[in-house]
């Protein structure tokens, strides 16, 4: 028996291991269920999102609900029935409030009915706000081979008091306009860095428009004093820019319910990690008995006006 | 008057407990004194120790699978008496005889299980590779991680709270190749005993088990060549005496050779310009030296490397070549000075190195310029450790143990090195996290206490403190177990201990990658802690041929770490702190154990019922969920029988329920303007919330013997999943090839035939090892019946 004889036949052993297809009969939970998606603002009309869930192996289209009839509740006491628009989107006409709890409940034939409910928190009052760092703070438009760059950095420091006696969560929001001369906003893409004092958020806020946002957990501050780091660095070209007249700077920090957090956190830390194999899966926070999705609550404090740079 | 006061005083009987052929002693040995049945059992080194009245006494000597010994003396004084047993003719080694060893119910340890090595050794292995951790994996209370892995999960633990013990020195990471076999060569191995719960306080460090390994001293008397040739590695063993009957060593080597058989086809996959392959090794030396029956020294040696690597490209066939390795592998020393103070007072002095290091890199070659750049990394943990033991036998009633032990541990948590030669400028850089010292120590004391006829405690204390980075943990532990003999050889056992573990693993895989990291409890990760009670009843058949016993237990585990959801495997060596959690887990459930120890069929069935819980804070949004291993249903069933005096025949069979893991099984649409990456989300009812298939094997093995002039021979023909069941390994989702998405499970090994080819020379000299006619007579008879 020669060397390459027995080469083939370790071969022959090695590959004596199998695949075999799992039918989706022979997986467990298949079953579509509804799947509701809403967060309440206390500056918005309350909007819900219905749609169906699918087999992970299914390859069809998510199915929009259409025909579902969706109710919202305050404190366990009927509020509205949430009218269907368009695209499985359902909204009221009943702006929440702070301090109460809401239900939305959803069924459509063929599905088990699905509720989740959330609690709307307090308002968040920004008593102070720093600029600091100003060494490098300074917004420029740069010409270089014909392209127009804008550029530049502004630091920020946003002081809060956490409400010790309840458990809060928070998202603090920037909102970066540029105008021309004539007041009309410039469309641009902008990167905005944010940080809380505990040092434990860090990294790309969500970008939302014209709203970048970034949440943080209570038990970080625990009543303490938080302060969130604010860094917006400028950098964007276009061909032409239109004569710039000036920029906004506006901030926000708002309350969010404990649900709306879990779920932002969980949902963006799934979308980061899902085709890496070196990852430990992540599973998202659900709030929708007999379903899926999420029903949260958002108490946008006012905005407070940061900065506003007339540009050259 | 004088006879009278004689009588009423105490002498000690000592000595050694060795094997006549080869003077290697033997552990657990039970000597008593038939007239009084008081007696004792010889510790690890074979030393034993009896107190009794002066008067005419007789001793029976006797040790599983050797003939007893029988010794009428007249105790007036203290006495030394070294007692050599003979084993029956070593063909017969499945078929034991029936002596007086030690029987389960009058033991006051529980959840302790010894496997005669020559026994396992007949148990059915992957391609004949015969492995100790795997034959441990048929026990109850021990399941094995997946497919082939060496990994032990005991009672609910992980894989890092094994105390994996060779010659009292740790190993850390007891694999070969990506943990498909164990570092253990185990023909050079004396004896293992698996410790799983009710551990006395001479052992800690880890939570869940202890595995205590003993290799074999080396033939005093004799030269004894061992080999063995199989389908991916071949073994051999050299001992024999330096200085007869005063110094004696042993070596093994064992080398797999896959590399050199896939060469070719590597070769010819990639037209010549590849090179590549796998390959472990591991050698073993041990010599021990005797300077008087009070004073012996031991001194062991390990070495195990695992390297895979590849190369593409050369000057030849192409400008650019690519290269790289991955390599692994255990370092240890030990140095040991067994010394006799009193015949009642036995010290062991241990002074142990052990070290495991991991590495990997990449070479990027400019044939066209001569330029390499290459990087490594490295990472791994180095111990040195100081023990000293005492065992201090005042009177048949009690065994008294008490130590101290000192570690210093090194913690290398991952340095890279760059490197480039040829360019303008060379460079060499090293940057990393910088190495972690920390300091354990510990004391204990313990008594092995016969307290009346039918109760017998073993009560103790373990006390440990760790220092790393300027914080200092301590914990006492106690530590109980005790039988209460019952009518009928049955007995009612319990046990409690509490355990504390000081170091971590970072494990980015199930299947025991050696990419795992040891890190140390710091100030933001603390120690992890156990709590066990268990209850059970043990009761031997027929002169101890059948052992049966059943037991219960509880274990809870405290401030262990796992991986927070997301969490990224590379790069874990950087702020591993920030990706793990602690939280807590149980384990619960019932272990049966029915075994035959002699005759021509011996074998055991083992089952396990449990259940195993993990609940941490920040995973799974703090609800409880299964442990991956969390196997309902455990169920080994060992058969070794021995048809001929040429032939044996082994059959193992096992079953477990599926592992528990994580499988989105549907996705759902998220919510608008949420995601930083856009798209939908994975639905996972939980962590774990999917149960693989059942794992189910049949092993079948038929050794063949054959005497030859020089020795004998053995041929081994067997296979490993007999009737090819596809026992799941891993799922993944992937698409087919209309595009549709599908999940695939894969299974590791379906049929495989193992044959491998034995070999032991003899060189036996019986008028040297017999200077009694009377002996020599008696053991040729032995060898006639043959």
């Amino acid at each position: 028996m020669n060397i390459r004889t027995i080469s083939i036949l370790i071969a022959v052993v090695f590959s004596t291991g199998c695949r075999k297809i799992i039918e989706p009969k022979d997986l467990p939970d298949q079953d579509p269920r509804i799947v509701l998606n809403c967060v309440l603002y206390t500056d918005s009309l309350p909007t819900a999102y219905l749609s169906v869930s699918k087999s992970i192996i299914s390859g069809k289209d998510y199915k929009n609900l259409d025909n579902a009839v969706c109710d919202l509740y305050e404190d366990g006491n009927y509020v509205e029935k949430l009218v269907f628009q368009k695209n499985g989107r359902y909204t009221g006409i009943h702006k929440p409030l702070p301090g109460k709890k809401y239900t939305v409940t959803a069924g459509a034939s063929g599905y088990k009915n699905v509720e989740g409910s959330s609690n709307m928190g307090n308002s968040v009052s920004i008593y102070r706000i720093e600029r600091y760092d100003t060494i490098n703070s300074n917004i420029s438009l740069q010409y270089y081979q014909q392209m127009t760059s804008l550029g530049g950095m502004e630091k920020f420091r946003i002081y809060l008091k956490d409400d010790v006696s309840t458990r809060n969560y928070y998202a603090l929001s920037m909102n970066v306009l540029l105008y021309d001369t004539a007041g009309n906003v410039i469309t641009h893409t902008l990167s905005v860095s944010l940080s809380d004092n505990a040092g434990q958020v860090t990294g790309s806020p969500t970008f939302n428009s014209s709203r970048y946002s970034i949440s943080t957990d209570e038990t970080l501050v625990n009543g303490n004093e938080l302060v969130f780091d604010v860094s917006v660095y400028f950098h964007t070209e276009a061909d032409m820019f239109p004569p710039l007249g000036r920029m906004e700077l506006t901030g926000s920090v708002s309350n969010v319910s404990e649900d709306y957090y879990k779920y932002l956190q969980s949902a963006n830390r799934q979308a980061i990690s899902v085709n890496s194999v070196f990852s430990e899966p992540v599973i998202v926070y659900n709030n929708i008995s007999n379903g899926m999705g999420i029903v949260g609550c958002f108490n946008s404090s006012p905005h407070k006006l940061i900065r506003v740079n007339k540009l050259r | 008057m004088a006879s009278a006061m004689l009588s009423a005083q105490k002498f000690t009987i000592s000595g050694y407990v060795s094997d006549k052929r080869t003077q290697e002693k033997l552990i657990g040995a039970v000597v008593l004194d038939a007239r009084t049945k008081l007696g004792t059992t010889s510790n690890a080194y074979g030393f034993y120790s009896l107190t009794l009245p002066s008067d005419s006494i007789t001793l029976i000597y006797s040790y599983l699978g050797f003939r007893p010994v029988r010794k009428d003396l007249h105790l007036k004084q203290h006495m030394t008496v070294n007692v050599d047993l003979l084993m029956d003719n070593e063909l017969q080694t499945v078929e034991v005889v029936a002596g007086q060893d030690d029987k389960i119910e009058e033991k006051s340890g529980m959840s302790t299980i010894n496997i005669p090595v020559e026994q396992m050794r007949k148990v059915p292995a992957l391609l004949g590779e015969v492995d100790i951790l795997k034959v441990l994996q048929l026990l109850p209370g021990v399941k094995s991680g997946g497919e082939g892995s060496t990994g032990l999960y005991v009672r609910g633990g992980g894989p890092d709270q094994n105390l994996i013990l060779l010659d009292g020195a740790p190993i850390y990471n007891a694999s070969h190749l990506f943990g498909f076999f164990s570092t253990f060569n185990s023909d050079a191995i004396k004896n293992v005993e698996l410790i799983k719960g009710g551990f006395p306080a001479r052992y800690g460090g880890r939570l869940s088990s202890v595995i205590d390994i003993s290799m074999k001293e080396g033939n005093m008397r004799r030269y004894n060549v061992e080999g063995s040739i199989g389908i991916i590695s071949s073994k051999l063993l050299v001992e024999g005496p330096i200085w007869k009957n005063k110094t004696s060593f042993i070596f093994t080597a064992r080398r797999t050779y896959l590399d050199k058989l896939l060469s070719p086809i590597i070769t010819a996959a990639t037209l010549g310009g590849g090179e590549g392959g796998y390959y472990f090794y591991d050698l073993n030396l041990k010599v021990n030296h005797k300077f008087s029956d009070k004073d012996r020294v031991f001194l062991s040696f390990y070495k195990g490397l695992d390297k895979f690597s590849f190369k593409t490209g050369d000057r030849f066939t192409g400008d650019l070549g690519f290269g790289g390795y991955l390599r692994w592998g255990n370092a240890l020393g030990s140095a040991r000075w067994n010394h006799v103070f009193t015949s009642r007072l036995f010290c062991n002095t241990n002074f142990t190195y052990t070290e495991y290091k991991f590495g990997v890199g990449r070479e990027l070659i400019d044939y066209r310029n001569d330029t390499r750049e290459k990087s490594d990394y490295f990472s791994g943990i180095r111990d040195w450790a100081l023990k000293v033991n005492f065992d201090y036998i005042p009177s048949p009633g009690h065994f008294i143990k008490y130590g101290v032990g000192h570690i210093y541990h090194t913690f290398k948590t991952g340095a890279n090195q760059y490197k480039t030669t040829g360019f303008d400028l060379n460079k060499d850089s090293l940057s990393g996290n910088p190495d972690i010292f920390a300091n354990e120590l510990n004391f204990y004391i313990e008594d092995d206490w016969k307290i009346a006829s039918r109760i017998k405690i073993n009560i103790g204390v373990h006390a440990s403190g760790f220092l790393v980075q300027d914080n200092f943990y301590r914990s006492l532990q106690p530590r109980f177990s005790g039988r209460y003999l019952l009518p009928g050889n049955w007995s009612i056992k319990a046990s409690y201990s509490t355990m504390m573990q000081y170091i971590h693993l970072l494990s980015n895989s199930n299947v025991g990658l050696p990419t795992d990291l040891w890190v140390p409890a710091t100030k933001l990760i603390k120690p992890q802690r156990s709590y066990q009670g268990a209850l059970g009843f043990a009761k031997s058949f027929k002169q101890n041929t059948y052992e049966l016993s059943i037991e219960g237990y509880y274990k809870e585990m405290t401030d262990i770490i796992d991986y927070l959801d997301g969490a990224n495997f590379i790069g874990q060596s950087t702020n591993w702190e920030k990706k793990v959690a602690q939280g807590k887990g149980w384990s619960y459930g019932t272990e049966l154990f029915f075994q035959k120890k002699k005759g021509k069929y011996t074998g055991w069935i083992g089952y396990t019922l449990s259940w195993t819980n993990r609940q941490f804070k920040e995973i799974n949004f703090g609800k409880v969920y299964p442990y991956k291993y969390d196997r309902r249903h455990d169920i080994s069933f060992v058969n070794l029988y021995k048809l001929s005096n040429k032939s044996d025949v082994g059959i193992t069979w096992v079953y477990g329920t599926g592992n528990a893991i994580s499988l989105p099984l549907q996705s759902y649409q998220a919510l608008p303007n949420t995601l930083v990456t856009g798209g939908d989300l994975q639905y996972y009812s939980s962590k774990n919330n999917y149960r693989m298939a059942p794992y189910h094997r049949l092993d079948i093995s038929i050794n063949r013997h054959k005497k030859k002039k020089w020795g004998v021979v053995t041929w081994t023909f067997g296979a490993y999943n007999f009737y090819g069941r596809k026992n799941p390994y891993f799922l993944y989702f992937s698409n087919n090839s209309y595009g549709r998405k599908q999940l695939t499970q894969v299974s590791l090994f379906s049929f495989i035939p193992t044959i491998s080819y034995n070999f032991k020379f003899d060189f036996r000299n019986f008028r040297e090892i017999f200077k009694d006619d009377e002996e020599l007579k008696e053991f040729e008879e032995f060898e006639k019946q043959d």
